[in-house]
């Protein structure tokens, strides 16, 4: 199964199920949890169901394109099921199927893992699901987001999609994913890994980030102030983002680390109650 | 005759976390047996287990209602039940919340002591309806870690609940709460598996490819190990917690095995193991002399395809080792000093400072050990344990592996050569320690993390233990038993280390005292700074050194002073930064030109005299007999050099300046005095 076919599944699979087809949003990101669909929909009381690829970039994971299982930026399928519904692992399961994973060869193991982002000030309970020994889903419960308890419990799905191609298609490297007929994951990206990688690792401009992100962490406030809650969360990512830089940069000691999550988890949070000031007055 | 029936409940969750199973088989198996206890209902042997998908409870026959029996219940005394023959206010109300009239009443007891008391009688219940009530509440109390909500949830759990079997005999128990209703069936892969009677559980349970009982699971499992160690020829490591685990995911054990490439095998056994252990629950496999050979063996469920399984898993396997192979080449080429460095990046506890701090606090203590009980040590030994006891802690390899902690810094210090007493009392300061050298340095780490998490006020109490002191604390009394210390001047000292341990908030707060009077008294800033960063605390004492220091600053000789001391304390400070280390006292045969030669033996002449002074607290006079060295010390400048490549001749050098900044810093730190104009 081509890369691309496997993304097309996996949505038909959702779309069945009741998701919307949603994209990703286009502001450099970590993880698919910091998507407008995940953050502010699972905070509110309103059911929702939604599935979307994210394309994820963690600076710290860059290995100039030479490490067969690391990549700076990678693709998130992402599922929510607000509320999760009683029979959701069988859900999931059965997507696994769908793709053409016949369950009873495999050797299918959810391993208790629980998932933490203090950025977001988000947390929730789940696994890791494992076919085969190999990592391809995290499952998680959110139980909250934004420092918020959620009210309305949902499940969350984290299809690593490099993953799950390997593993159907048996290749041992990332680039030699097929991602369609003759076009390989490598010819797409592998140039691009190593670029980021220098950048990310040589050439970032270290004072000019932090004034970036003091900048960004401002007019986040600002905008918020003003009552412009969705430019203000993009102004959150960007320091999400500008802090992974300088993370994996290795530009933080450990108590300007320590201040930069907080300062960013405080953010979240504001954000958070504002939206749902408003939710609650419509 | 009274009739009795098995009880069985089987509860399906979605998978559990492996280290909670067996405390939700104990806890689900002694809820019902303090329900059945306390409602007088009889029953016989009690079986349960579990394993990530479900837990169940088998209690063979328990009587199907409880006996009919009286219960006494004490009233008001006699005295205050009547008054002139008629019943009180106190006896109404007594017999009116029991439902009971005069004529029922009954007496215990004599004179003073004699009450009314009621026999009532308990009619005969049923044990399915107390059951029926009485459930829910033994989930409630199951507490875990751990625990989640979910949409349908009543109360948290470490996972959602999905189905209840609950069968007295053949009949079904009807419970419910978080939305589910107790069945007569259990759940296998999201199937139904209907379970005609509580007898034909284990049965059905069988025949649907369950084995339900963990003992039975493992002579299973490992009976098939045994035939893949006949046939590979030697033998898996064997690792109980490892074992228990796979046991606990695996209700059908079947063995998997594969192989990695050989090129992995340059990474030392324990890593291999560990990784295999932590990240992907398979055992490493050894030749019979005890070799590691690049072969895995993994439990999986039944019937799967091992053929195919086992290739995937050979691939993440390779994965793996080589991000662990990378993690160590990296690591190696670095050293020690390099990480403790880093160390300065990770948290030990939140207010408790980083691990560096952590590490600077353990040397110190170990120092004060040796030198306050006079332990028979190799102190060079000692402190280098100490000093490395945490560096691994931030290598490549640990903070992907966090369960190589100890043994990676061992295999790292063998690697890069040091004295193999060091590399092996890093490891054993965090599992357990052998020689004297590493006792101290385990005993001053432990001590160290009680009094930290004291200090936050995470005191363990009952069984309330977050950072698991108890077990600290027992190791630490273990260690003690084969060293003669004593822990209270510890422990005093150790608090002291903290910044804000309540000793040291006292000690500040009063030496912030002590300043502000000082600057009352007329004394400048500079001064006052220069005598309180010695370290001791008597405000006589203090006096009397600023005073000195005032005095001498109104003379001429007072530039001089600072100019010499100035000069002593710039090389050593670079010295210290470099790492360089001292002797224990100056070494007369490394002398070699004559003006150290000469500084060294003026020393010498002096030093008496300034030690009477010093006892007679005369600062200011000892101030004038060190002066008399400046002539030296400016032609030892002059003419030596003091950072010389010969090890022993600037290790002499130091030294030799070491002790005349130490006679300074009897009186004062002068670097702290703000000269006007240079």
């Amino acid at each position: 199964m081509y890369f691309q076919d496997l993304i097309l599944k996996l949505k038909e699979y959702w779309k069945r199920n009741g998701c919307f087809i949603g994209e990703g949003y286009d502001v450099e990101k970590g993880a698919g949890t910091f998507n407008y669909y995940t953050f502010f929909k699972t905070l509110d009381s309103k059911p929702w169901r939604v599935c979307y690829v994210e394309p994820s970039r963690r600076p710290q994971d860059a290995r100039y394109g030479e490490n067969p299982n690391r990549l700076f930026k990678h693709y998130q399928l992402q599922v929510i099921l607000k509320p999760a519904p009683p029979d959701s692992k069988k859900l999931y399961l059965k997507s696994l199927e769908y793709i053409g994973i016949d369950l009873s060869e495999h050797d299918i193991k959810f391993l208790e893992d629980d998932w933490t982002s203090p950025t977001l000030g988000a947390w929730g309970l789940g696994w890791e699901v494992r076919v085969d020994g190999l990592e391809i889903t995290q499952f998680t419960y959110f139980q909250a987001m934004g420092g918020i308890e959620l009210k309305i419990i949902p499940v969350e799905l984290t299809y690593g999609l490099e993953r799950i191609a390997m593993f159907l298609q048996g290749v041992n490297n990332v680039f030699d994913i097929e991602w369609s007929k003759g076009v390989s994951y490598g010819d797409i990206h592998k140039r691009q890994e190593f670029e980021f990688s220098k950048f990310h690792f040589e050439f970032l401009s270290k004072e000019k980030e932090i004034e970036n992100f003091n900048y960004f962490y401002k007019k986040a406030i600002d905008l918020l102030n003003e009552g412009l809650i969705f430019p203000s969360y993009d102004y959150l990512l960007k320091c999400s983002h500008t802090f992974n830089s300088l993370d994996a940069y290795g530009a933080l000691s450990h108590e300007e680390r320590e201040n930069y999550v907080k300062r960013i988890r405080g953010l979240a949070k504001r954000i958070a109650l504002r939206y749902l000031e408003n939710e609650e007055e419509a | 005759m009274k009739k009795k029936l098995d009880l069985l409940i089987e509860i399906d969750t979605e998978p559990f976390p492996a280290r909670f199973v067996r405390d939700f088989v104990k806890g689900l198996e002694e809820g019902l047996k303090r329900v059945l206890n306390e409602e007088r209902i009889d029953f016989g042997e009690v079986s349960s287990c579990g394993s990530v998908y479900r837990v169940w409870v088998y209690i063979k026959d328990v009587s199907t209602n409880t006996e009919e029996k009286i219960k006494v219940i004490k009233g008001p005394k006699f005295k205050t039940a009547f008054l002139n023959g008629n019943p009180t206010d106190a006896l109404r109300g007594f017999l009116k919340k029991y439902n009971a009239d005069l004529k029922d009443i009954d007496y215990e007891g004599e004179g003073e002591e004699k009450r009314v008391i009621l026999n009532i009688k308990i009619f005969p219940r049923n044990t399915e309806e107390i059951l029926m009530e009485r459930t829910v509440e033994i989930f409630k109390s199951l507490s875990f870690e751990k625990m989640m909500r979910w949409p349908e949830a009543d109360f948290p759990f470490p996972r959602p609940i999905r189905n209840i079997l609950f069968m007295f005999g053949a009949k079904r128990v009807k419970v419910s709460f978080s939305k589910i209703e107790s069945r007569n069936y259990c759940l296998k892969n999201d199937k139904r598996i209907k379970i005609s009677s509580s007898s034909e559980f284990f049965k059905i349970m069988k025949n649907n490819g369950v084995i339900l009982k963990k003992g039975e699971r493992e002579n299973i499992f490992l009976s098939k190990v045994n035939q893949v160690e006949r046939r590979l020829k030697g033998n898996i490591v064997f690792d109980r917690d490892l074992l228990d685990e796979v046991l606990e995911l695996n209700e059908n054990p079947e063995v998997i095995t594969g192989s990695f490439s050989e090129k992995f095998l340059q990474l030392p056994e324990e890593i291999i193991i560990e990784v295999l252990k932590e990240q992907q629950k398979f055992f490493c496999f050894k030749n019979m002399r005890g070799k590691l050979l690049p072969y895995f063996v993994a439990c999986v469920e039944k019937g799967i395809n091992k053929k195919k399984v086992s290739k995937n898993m050979e691939r993440v396997v390779e994965a793996r080792l080589e991000d662990a192979l990378f993690f160590f080449k990296s690591d190696i080429e670095k050293n020690p000093d390099y990480f403790n460095e880093k160390l300065k990046g990770i948290v030990f506890q939140e207010k408790l400072g980083t691990l560096f701090d952590k590490k600077e606090r353990v040397k110190k203590l170990s120092k004060f050990i040796i030198e306050n009980f006079k332990i028979e040590v190799e102190r060079e030994i000692t402190m280098k344990i100490a000093e490395y006891s945490k560096f691994d802690s931030s290598t490549k390899l640990v903070y992907e592996f966090p369960e190589l902690s100890g043994v990676a810094g061992r295999i790292y210090l063998e690697v890069w050569g040091y004295d193999e007493r060091i590399a092996r009392g890093v490891e054993g300061v965090k599992k357990n320690p052998s020689d004297r050298e590493t006792v101290i340095v385990y005993i001053a780490d432990k001590i160290d993390t009680i009094v930290g998490s004291f200090i936050l006020g995470k005191i363990p109490k009952g069984s309330f233990d977050p950072l698991g002191l108890k077990k600290e604390a027992d190791n630490l009394l273990e260690s003690c038993f084969s060293i003669d210390i004593d822990l209270k001047k510890i422990i005093e000292y150790s608090f002291s280390l903290y910044k804000n341990s309540p000793l040291s908030e006292i000690y500040n707060f009063l030496i912030s005292r002590l300043e502000n009077i000082l600057k009352e008294k007329g004394f400048r800033f500079d001064e006052i700074e220069s005598v309180l960063n010695i370290k001791n605390f008597n405000p006589f004492d203090v006096l009397k050194r600023v005073e000195a220091i005032r005095k001498i600053r109104e003379e001429e000789d007072f530039k001089e002073l600072i100019t010499g001391f100035k000069r002593v304390n710039n090389i050593l400070n670079q010295a210290e930064k470099k790492g360089e280390n001292f002797f224990d006292g100056v070494k007369e045969e490394f002398l070699e030109k004559p003006e150290e030669k000469k500084l060294y033996d003026n020393f010498l002449t002096i030093k008496d005299e300034f030690d009477d002074i010093l006892n007679n607290r005369d600062y200011y006079k000892a101030l004038k007999v060190i002066l008399k060295l400046k002539k030296d010390i400016d032609e030892f400048f002059d003419k030596v050099f003091v950072m010389v490549e010969d090890e022993k001749l600037r290790k002499n050098r130091i030294t030799l300046l070491k002790a005349i900044r130490d006679g300074f810093f009897k009186i004062a730190d002068l670097s702290k005095i703000v000269v006007e104009g240079g």
